[in-house]
This record gives C-alpha cells, sequence and structure tokens, in this order.
C-alpha cells in the first residue's frame, strides 16, 4: 500500500471515528441544547477547579472534565491509533497483500476492520456489540474502593461468602457477578428513600443466585445477603479480618 | 518454494486458525451452562445489540431455559462441523458465527457488557469471511491466490491485537497521569483482589513499597507494550517477545486479580504463528 494511500485509510477510519465520538454531543456544541448527553459519556460539566499544574486535580471520569481537556484527550487518543494503524498500513506485508485482495472480500475485510477501529474510540456497548470501546484498567474511580460480598447462611448455621463466578457462569466469565455487583451497589448503597420495586428487584436476585449456589455446590442456604467493605490502600486489611456479617439480608424462599 | 506451495501454505495457515478458533468455542460452549441463563429473574435482562431489534415476545421464548437448553448442542454441533470444514461449509459458517454472536450478545443482556471473548468473536468473522476450509479439510476445494488467504490471517491477527493498542490509547491519552503515578494499580488490586477472594497479592503489595512500586512499574510498562503489540505482525523481532509478554500478562493478571481473557491469550501466539507461516512463504517467494 502507497504511503498516500496508507495515509487516506488511516485518516478515513480516524475521522469516521472523531465524527461518530462527538455525535452525541452536537446539539450541545452546536448551542442547541443545555442538557447532558447520555450516550457514550456522562454530562460534561467541570465540578471542580481543574488545573494542569497540579494533575492531581484532573477528575477521574471524562464527564466530569472541562471540555477543552476531554478535546485534547480525545486528540491523542485518534493520534495514538492513528500512528498504530499508518505503521501497519505502510509495511510491505500488510500493504502489499491487501492491494492484490479483490472482490466482496475485500470490503468485507474493509467492513469489519472499519467497525472494529470505530468501535475502539466511538462505540457504544448497549448498541454496537461486539464492535466496542476497549478502556479496562483506565483510571480509579473516586472515593475509597467497595467491596461487596454476597453472604449465605447455610442449614448448620455456618455463614459462607458466595463464589458469584462459580455460581453464575451460565452468564460466562465474571459477568454474572459483576452483573451482580452493579445491581448490589446501586441498591445496597442507597438510603431508606430507594423504592421498595429496587428492593424487591434485589431480593429477586438474590434468590436467584441462592438457588444457583446450592444447584453448584450442594449446599442449601437458609438466609442470604450482601456485606459491604470499604477498604483503604493506607490501611491494608487482610482477607481474615473482612467481616461476613451481612449489611443487608433476607430469607431464603424454598 | 513455488507459488502453488506458497498458496499451500496460506490456505492451511488460514485453516489451522479455523480449527483453533472453533475449537475455542467449542470448549467453551461445553464448559458453559448456558441454560442457567433462563433461571435468573426476566428482569436483569435489557436486550443489548442485535437483540434491541427482537420483539420482547422472542425474548421471552430466547430467556426459556428449555430454548437455551436446545440451542446450546446445536451450537456446539455446528462449532465442531466448522472446525472439521464439513459441508455446506459456507452457509454453517455464517450460522455458526450468527449464533455465536446472539449467545455473547445474550449473555452481555444482563447490564454488564464486557470484553472477554470479543476478540474471539472477531476472529470469527475474519475466518468465515474468508476461505478457511480449502485445506484440513475433508474435501480439497480448488485454492485461491496467495493474497487471500493471507489477508484472512492478517485480518484475524489485526482484529485480535488492534483491541490491545485501543486499550493502552486510551489510558494513556485520558488517564496517563493516573498510569504513572500509581492510582491504578493499588486500586484495582483492592476492588478486584479483595472482591474476588484472591486478596493475597493484594496483602503483599500494600504492605510492602518495593513490591507496590515494582507493580506500578509493571502497569506502566505494560501499558507501552499494549500499545505497541499490533506491531508484532510486521516486525519478526518484535513477535515472539510481545507473544511471550501478553500470555505472562493474561497469567498474571489471574494469579493476582482472577480476571483472565483466557481467550484472547490462546489466540495472540495462534494469530502470530499463522502470521508467521505466511510471511515465511512470501519471503521464499521473493528470494
Amino acid at each position: 500500500m502507497g504511503r498516500n494511500n496508507a495515509l487516506l485509510l488511516v485518516l478515513a477510519i480516524v475521522t469516521l471515528a472523531a465524527f461518530a465520538r462527538l455525535l452525541p454531543y452536537t446539539p450541545r456544541l452546536l448551542g442547541y441544547d443545555t442538557t447532558a448527553p447520555t450516550v457514550a459519556s456522562a454530562p460534561l460539566v467541570a465540578r471542580a477547579p481543574v488545573s494542569l499544574r497540579s494533575p492531581s486535580t484532573i477528575p477521574s471520569r471524562l464527564g466530569e472534565r472541562p471540555l477543552t481537556l476531554v478535546a485534547a484527550g480525545l486528540l491523542a487518543e485518534l493520534g495514538l491509533l492513528g500512528f498504530i494503524l499508518y505503521s501497519l498500513a505502510r509495511s510491505s506485508h500488510v500493504g502489499t497483500t491487501f492491494a492484490a485482495l479483490a472482490g466482496y472480500r475485500r470490503n468485507l475485510a474493509a467492513i469489519l476492520l472499519v467497525c472494529t477501529g470505530v468501535g475502539f474510540v466511538a462505540g457504544v456497548p448497549e448498541w454496537t456489540f461486539p464492535f466496542i470501546p476497549w478502556r479496562m484498567f483506565s483510571g480509579a474511580p473516586a472515593g475509597e474502593p467497595v467491596v461487596d460480598w454476597v453472604v449465605g447462611t447455610t442449614e448448620d448455621g455456618r455463614r459462607v461468602r458466595i463464589d458469584l463466578v462459580s455460581a453464575l457462569a451460565g452468564l460466562g466469565h465474571t459477568r454474572g457477578r459483576e452483573a451482580v455487583l452493579d445491581r448490589i451497589a446501586a441498591v445496597v448503597a442507597a438510603d431508606a428513600s430507594q423504592p421498595a420495586s429496587r428492593r424487591l428487584e434485589l431480593d429477586n436476585l438474590l434468590q436467584a443466585v441462592a438457588r444457583l449456589h446450592t444447584r453448584h455446590t450442594g449446599v442449601g442456604l437458609v438466609r442470604i445477603g450482601v456485606t459491604r467493605h470499604v477498604m483503604n490502600a493506607a490501611r491494608p486489611l487482610t482477607m481474615s479480618q473482612l467481616s461476613l456479617d451481612p449489611t443487608w439480608e433476607t430469607q431464603v424462599r424454598p | 518454494m513455488s507459488s502453488g506451495a506458497r498458496i499451500q501454505r496460506g490456505a492451511v495457515a488460514l485453516a489451522a486458525l479455523r480449527i483453533w478458533v472453533f475449537g475455542l468455542w467449542t470448549v467453551k460452549l461445553f464448559a458453559t451452562p448456558v441454560g442457567e441463563i433462563g433461571l435468573l429473574p426476566r428482569a436483569m435482562f435489557e436486550p443489548i445489540g442485535l437483540l434491541r431489534l427482537f420483539p420482547g415476545s422472542l425474548m421471552d421464548v430466547v430467556l426459556a431455559q428449555t430454548f437455551l437448553d436446545v440451542a446450546r448442542p446445536i451450537l456446539i454441533g455446528l462449532c465442531v462441523a466448522v472446525a472439521l470444514a464439513l459441508p455446506p461449509y459456507r452457509v454453517l459458517s455464517v450460522t455458526a458465527a450468527l449464533g455465536l454472536t446472539l449467545w455473547q450478545t445474550l449473555s452481555r443482556s444482563v447490564g454488564v457488557v464486557n470484553h472477554p471473548e470479543v476478540t474471539l468473536l472477531l476472529a470469527t468473522y475474519a475466518i468465515v469471511i474468508f476461505p478457511a476450509a480449502d485445506r484440513l479439510a475433508p474435501l480439497r476445494r480448488r485454492l485461491y491466490d496467495a493474497s487471500t488467504y493471507d489477508a484472512g490471517v492478517l485480518v484475524a491477527a489485526l482484529v485480535v491485537l488492534l483491541p490491545y493498542t485501543a486499550s493502552a490509547g486510551y489510558r494513556m491519552a485520558h488517564h496517563a497521569w493516573a498510569t504513572l503515578h500509581s492510582q491504578i494499580a493499588p486500586d484495582l488490586l483492592l476492588r478486584q483482589g479483595f472482591g474476588n477472594g484472591v486478596a493475597w497479592f493484594a496483602e503483599v503489595a500494600l504492605t510492602h513499597p518495593l513490591v507496590a512500586a515494582f507493580i506500578n512499574l509493571g502497569a506502566v510498562v505494560t501499558t507501552l507494550i499494549e500499545f505497541a503489540a499490533p506491531l508484532a505482525i510486521v516486525h519478526r523481532r518484535l513477535r515472539w517477545p510481545i507473544a511471550t509478554f501478553m500470555v505472562t500478562f493474561h497469567v498474571l493478571m489471574y494469579l493476582l486479580i482472577r480476571v483472565m481473557f483466557w481467550e484472547t491469550a490462546l489466540l495472540v501466539p495462534a494469530v502470530l504463528l499463522a502470521v508467521q507461516m505466511t510471511e515465511c512463504s512470501e519471503g521464499t517467494t521473493q528470494s
């Protein structure tokens, strides 16, 4: 692939990705809408003074950063991705192989690569799966790390920590664990103002977890609940120091 | 090496990837009790991706344990048939890819759209687009030109390795300060280590400054190597060092915080080996 063709291909992917990423913000950028976009990121509102001279003041969540900083980050992200794509497209092996490829396979391969590349930058997981952004291990959420455990009480009165990965293996990998913990975080962390329907949803979920735990381990549970631990890197605990006493629990229905 | 031998080699490399990719799906389907999705509360599911096109009544059918219990062996059969390149290959491979996409979409319709299996799914699309059943198959088919097979292998390698660049690029562009200043690793160790009940390393790392410093340095080095990972496709000298690093990285992540992308860990060396095969044949032809 020639230098110009490689550059054109990379520019096309990067421009399409930038356009797709900025699309949800268009009304706001044009001044037609003052409400925050709900797709791709949280509201673009700076909540605290941010200074580049003290980078620790930069919020971890992109939605809490000033618009200029988010834009600079997006430019850097596109530049980095573009650099690797250009390096690949310029290599003789990739260039000659794709230049010689003809027919519908060339088009399908191009569509797959463009969707994958645009998905990295501007994918919306709920809509564009499997062409989604890859942003793992990026930034530490604000506040003390919180660890929730699901704990059960067995028929002989023992308290056990439920292995959610095993109990919810049907969802694959750690998805079941993450899904349950996300819902727990949304309900248990809230105060009494939480609607009863949410509590009922959590109760139903934990009943299902209890049934699946029994199905996998053969150990019956009489009660199931949630234990919340607020962690601190400065004064770390050990596993044995973490209590199994539930913050909230419910009776397991037969 | 003759042009014919070069084509043969490319066809074998792509066919070997077909067996590997659909073999991994087969193992994965055997190991996953898919039917148990039907035992979870219906309220937990909010369709994503393709499933958004399904009417609610159809979702009820799809989420029924009976349907899932029947669909799983069918999907296993499809994956085995495609791995073995049984006829009618094209129909079977497209159906299998569609079925796998629906399964993966369904298992993410619980509010957690995470990344394990995504590279395997993208590599599946590459296998289905290109003629991956022309060798290592019961029927010997007419061969295409070498670039067709080489392109298939390259596309599979790109979709497996480019996500590393995307992840590292995002971290470098938006969270460079946090990555450089030890904010991510301790948080990850606390949340995931204690959350998954494998806190022995978190306990050691958080109480021994030297270990913590090593972990933080590791986070920076890993980010840089992740970013450069796709260059292993085009630079022979980088190929096996990067492959070794990435596999080690995945194994370490499992040991430390029980997060394992084993499909990707098994795909990286496989796609790079396939690239090496096509590249060797090309180099020999040129000489």
